[in-house]
Parts: C-alpha cells; sequence; structure tokens
C-alpha cells in the first residue's frame, strides 16, 4: 500500500515535470503576490494667483486625470500669466492698456534722428517737414515701434496635454476689435529667467505646438485651439521647474482686416503707425488645460 | 520457548566472540529504521479567503526524491508587518495614486490623494519644489520553517492589461529575518539565523518570467532548535519598487499609467 502512493505522487509529480520545461521544482506549493501601481496623468501649471499677484510665483493648476480621463484642477485659484523673461505678473485688466505703447516716435528718414513724444506728458515739439519723416508709436521699454503684449507660464506633466483657448472681449472702440489683436503662441523646453533654470529636464516633444499656428486674429484663436503636447514634458528625475516647459503666447496690434486670419512674420505689423487708426482694445485670453 | 531463546542468545554471542558456527538455528534479527522524510512548511494566508495566518503549504520529500504539497490550496502573502493578507487579483491596492509636492529641503507642501481628490490651495513655487508620489513600494512577507534545506522560486506574470508600463518597471528586493514579532506573532526564536542567499536586490520582474529564479536559497533548516512552527520559521519579506530618481521617489519624469504584476512563489528542496 505504501508503494502504491508512493507511485502515485511520483506520477504527479512526472507529469508535473513534463508540462514545465523539467526545470522548475515539481512541489506544488505556491504563494502569490499581486504588486499593483497605478500612476495618474498629472498636469501642474504654475504662474501667479490672479487674485494675489504679487505674491510670488506659484502652482495654480494641479490637474489629476481620474479613470474616465478626465482632467480635474485641484486648485480652485485661478492663475495669471507672467510676463515674458520675468517671474512677474501680466497687468489685469483693470490696470488698463500697457501706458509704453501710448508713445509715439516721429523719425527723420532723412538724418535717421527720432523725436519720441509722449501725449500724457503733453510733450511740445517743433513744427516739422511731413516728407520723410515716419511716424510710430513706441515703446520704450523694448525699444520697438511693434505694440507686443508677450507672457508666458509653466506647464510640467507625466503625460501629453492640450490647451484650449477662449478669447473675451473686454473693450474694443474705435477701429480696434478683435481682429485688431493676433497672436502667436509658441512653447520653450528651457529658458533662464533672471538666473533661475527652466527646463533641464523637459522637452516639448516636437518642438512646437500642434497645430501650428501663424500670427492669428483673436477671434480665431478659439477655433484653431486645442493646442496640443503629445507627451509628458518631463524627461529624467527633478524639481517641478527642471521638468517645465514655457507656454509663451504674444500679442500684437495691427490692422482689423478680418479676410487675412492669418500672418506668417511680424514684419506686417511693425509699424504702428497711423493707418491702425485709433481706439482701444483689450481682451481676456484664458487657457484651459485637459487630457488628450 | 525461554529455554531456546536463551540458547540462541547465548549461541550467537558465542558465534560472534569466537567465529565458530554453531548447530543452532534460531535467529532474532532486529532493525531499528527511522526515515525522517524533508519537509519544509510555509505559512502566510490562504488565497482563497484571505484567511490569516495560516500554514498554506506542506511539502514533503519522499524516498524517492519526489516532493508534494499535502495541502491544495494556495497561499497568498502577508502585508508587511502585519497578519492580514495581502490584497486579492480583484481588489489590488494600487501605488503611485498619492502625490506630495515637497521642498527639499523643506516640509511637504501639499498632499494629494488623486483617488479621493480634495480641493487645495495654490503653493509657493520655487527652484527646490519637487513632485513625487512617494508610495511606490508594495512589500510583503511570508514564513518558511523547514528541517532542509530549500529553495524558493519566483515567477513573475502580468494581470489584465497594461498601460504604459511593464514588468521591467518593478524591480524587486527581498530580506530575510530570523526572529522578530510580526503583527503581534512572535517567530524564529528556534532558529538559528540560518544561511539564507538572496536573489540580487534591483533585479527587474521581467527577469522573473518564464522559469523564473530562485529568490531565497536558504542552505540549512530554518529549525535549530525544538518549537513551535512560528518560533522554528524565518520570515521572508518581498518587495516591489517602481523605478525610483535621485530622492527616492516616482516622479513625473516617470510617466502615468498602470501594472498589475503576479508573482508566484514556489517552495522546493533542492
Amino acid at each position: 500500500m505504501m508503494q502504491n502512493t508512493r507511485l502515485s505522487r511520483s506520477g504527479r509529480c512526472a507529469a508535473a515535470i513534463a508540462l514545465t520545461t523539467g526545470l522548475l521544482p515539481c512541489a506544488g506549493a505556491l504563494n502569490i503576490d499581486r504588486p499593483s501601481f497605478e500612476v495618474p496623468g498629472l498636469v501642474i501649471v504654475w504662474a501667479v494667483d490672479d487674485a494675489d499677484p504679487n505674491a510670488g510665483v506659484k502652482v495654480v493648476d494641479f490637474m489629476a486625470e481620474a479613470p474616465d480621463g478626465t482632467l480635474t484642477d485641484l486648485i480652485p485659484e485661478d492663475g495669471r500669466t507672467l510676463l515674458t523673461g520675468t517671474l512677474d505678473p501680466t497687468n489685469e485688466f483693470a490696470a488698463g492698456p500697457d501706458t509704453p505703447i501710448g508713445r509715439i516716435r516721429l523719425r527723420d528718414l532723412d538724418d535717421d534722428t527720432t523725436t519720441i513724444v509722449d501725449p500724457s506728458q503733453g510733450t511740445v515739439f517743433t513744427a516739422f517737414d511731413p516728407e520723410n519723416m515716419e511716424l510710430n508709436h513706441y515703446r520704450e521699454d523694448v525699444n520697438s515701434s511693434t505694440a507686443i503684449y508677450s507672457s508666458q507660464f509653466g506647464i510640467a506633466s507625466n503625460t501629453g496635454f492640450a490647451i484650449r483657448a477662449t478669447v473675451g472681449e473686454e473693450i474694443a472702440t474705435g477701429d480696434f476689435n478683435m481682429n485688431s489683436i493676433k497672436a502667436l503662441v509658441a512653447v520653450h523646453s528651457s529658458a533662464n529667467i533672471n538666473g533661475t533654470m527652466i527646463g533641464q529636464h523637459s522637452t516639448t516633444s516636437t518642438g512646437h505646438l500642434n497645430p501650428r499656428v501663424t500670427w492669428i486674429r483673436l477671434s480665431y484663436l478659439g477655433e484653431v485651439t486645442p493646442f496640443q503636447i503629445q507627451r509628458a514634458t518631463a524627461t529624467a528625475p527633478g524639481t517641478i521647474l527642471d521638468q517645465s516647459i514655457l507656454f509663451n503666447p504674444r500679442y500684437l496690434l495691427t490692422n482689423s482686416d478680418a479676410s487675412m486670419p492669418f500672418h506668417t512674420g511680424e514684419a506686417h505689423a511693425r509699424s504702428l503707425d497711423l493707418s491702425l487708426g485709433s481706439g482701444e482694445v483689450s481682451a481676456t485670453v484664458t487657457y484651459t488645460i485637459y487630457a488628450l | 520457548m525461554l529455554f531456546r531463546r536463551h540458547l540462541g542468545v547465548t549461541s550467537s554471542f558465542i558465534a560472534a566472540l569466537a567465529s565458530v558456527p554453531h548447530a543452532a538455528h534460531a535467529t532474532n534479527v532486529d532493525r531499528p529504521h527511522f526515515q525522517v522524510d524533508p519537509v519544509v512548511i510555509l505559512w502566510a494566508a490562504d488565497d482563497s479567503d484571505g484567511t490569516a495566518p495560516v500554514v498554506v503549504d506542506f511539502i514533503v520529500e519522499d524516498s524517492s526524491g519526489v516532493e508534494t504539497d499535502l495541502i491544495a490550496a494556495n497561499g497568498r502573502t502577508l502585508l508587511t508587518g502585519s497578519l492580514t493578507a495581502t490584497p486579492d487579483a480583484t481588489n489590488a491596492v494600487q501605488r503611485g495614486t498619492e502625490w506630495q509636492v515637497r521642498q527639499i529641503p523643506g516640509n511637504t507642501l501639499a498632499t494629494i490623494d488623486t483617488k479621493s481628490p480634495a480641493a487645495f490651495s495654490a503653493f509657493d513655487m520655487a527652484d527646490n519644489v519637487y513632485a513625487v508620489a512617494p508610495d511606490s513600494h508594495h512589500t510583503s512577507a511570508m514564513f518558511a520553517a523547514s528541517n532542509t534545506p530549500f529553495s524558493i522560486r519566483a515567477t513573475a506574470s502580468v494581470l489584465g492589461t497594461p498601460t504604459n508600463f511593464s514588468l521591467a518597471d518593478i524591480a524587486f528586493d527581498s530580506s530575510v529575518s530570523s526572529g522578530g514579532n510580526h503583527g503581534g506573532l512572535s517567530f524564529g526564536a528556534s532558529t538559528s539565523n540560518p544561511s539564507i542567499t538572496r536573489a540580487n536586490s534591483g533585479q527587474k520582474l521581467s527577469e522573473f518570467t518564464g522559469e523564473g529564479l530562485d529568490v531565497f536559497v536558504a542552505s540549512e533548516a530554518t529549525a535549530a532548535t525544538p518549537g513551535s512552527i512560528a518560533q522554528q520559521s524565518v520570515r521572508l519579506q518581498v518587495g516591489y519598487v517602481f523605478e525610483t530618481d535621485l530622492i527616492g521617489a516616482f516622479d513625473l519624469a516617470d510617466g502615468y499609467g498602470e501594472i498589475q504584476a503576479e508573482v508566484t512563489y514556489t517552495a522546493y528542496v533542492p
């Protein structure tokens, strides 16, 4: 009887060996462990708090992806963009238009001399010969006659995401409306802002947004978005700043010819001259981030 | 009858001494024979219902070298430091869903449970702020008592359909404890710190597929002195870690996704 039992066990083991490679142990003992890991998609946005813009740079959006793919922002506060090249906040709407743009540059093309006129200061100047005299608006801060407003905010993620722009008209008087502002949006994978290094461990994937847009009038901006970043910005371990990219929208004042929604380059708008007419225009552009 | 027995014993005694054949044919043969088969006992939790602690494997190697586990039920590992079973396949704990924003050096600025998200306030940004998922470790334990050297082989496979991650993203780690208290249950008082070789730390679960790898090789019995099974047991602890970065946690650069692995530990007498 004992002999039979031994034969029976031997038979089971042989079967087990036959089913396997012959190298596995033939004991049937099994202890099972089931390690499980899940990492949600996250998108982190930093800029300044719109309600308290002078409190410094803050993380203003912390979006986590739910199982259904939606991104939920766990920070209720709204953010506000930074002035490009700085960690300072952009002006809020109530502050009015950028005052430097209101200056006028008179440039004598004969002898290449210029006169800066600031209407707000009641500058008085002498009569001049209109021939070969060019008149531009002038921004002393950037030494440019182009009325460009440029801002940025940082994004760090472990997943691809999309950015939708929504345009709201705040002021449009005189000759200006939402067609009078053109936007160009770019992304940068690295920057040095006054010694603060951004993006040392980040990528913008293809190096640009998809779709690529050239200067586009604000009235069309919402139609061409969302912009898509196809992959995570973070490429290597590091801080949030290391893993961030910069989203950089720029806006310029131009004519309001809606028949040409797109332009390439900026040359067409370099001269902010009398032909643009007069008036005031202001918009709110809201960038909303969501999962691809 | 008594005489014959006496005669027989005497005759044998004389023959043995003098090597002189004797005419008596009576023999009484005694052959004391003992056999103790190699036994390996594993205890952890019952995989079918999570009951713990229970002996789930009782492996005997018979004289022909065949090993048999006399307990048909499969076992399941225990949560480290407790007598609670690890989650089963339908209720697996998912690590990596809690994130922290840390300032290093400094404090934790925010803790975010993405499974039960709650709103929090904007927080300061600086060049020493990190976003990490600190809970990227899964550890568990089982216990072994034996009167023989034994080995435990691990084989790994993927459960379900992973997203973005693979077994190559999970590193294996292990440790052995020959005495202590686990969830209120003392173990190891009757062991003598047996020599147990462990798998190399950091090996990826992708190396555990197919035939698997021996992750524990005990070159001697665990039991050194008389005692209960728990007293003669050693604790075999295993751990699984996502790829870690310089600050020892999972961060944005590791991406997002999901994976559930099944690792089966099979004990045998080599």
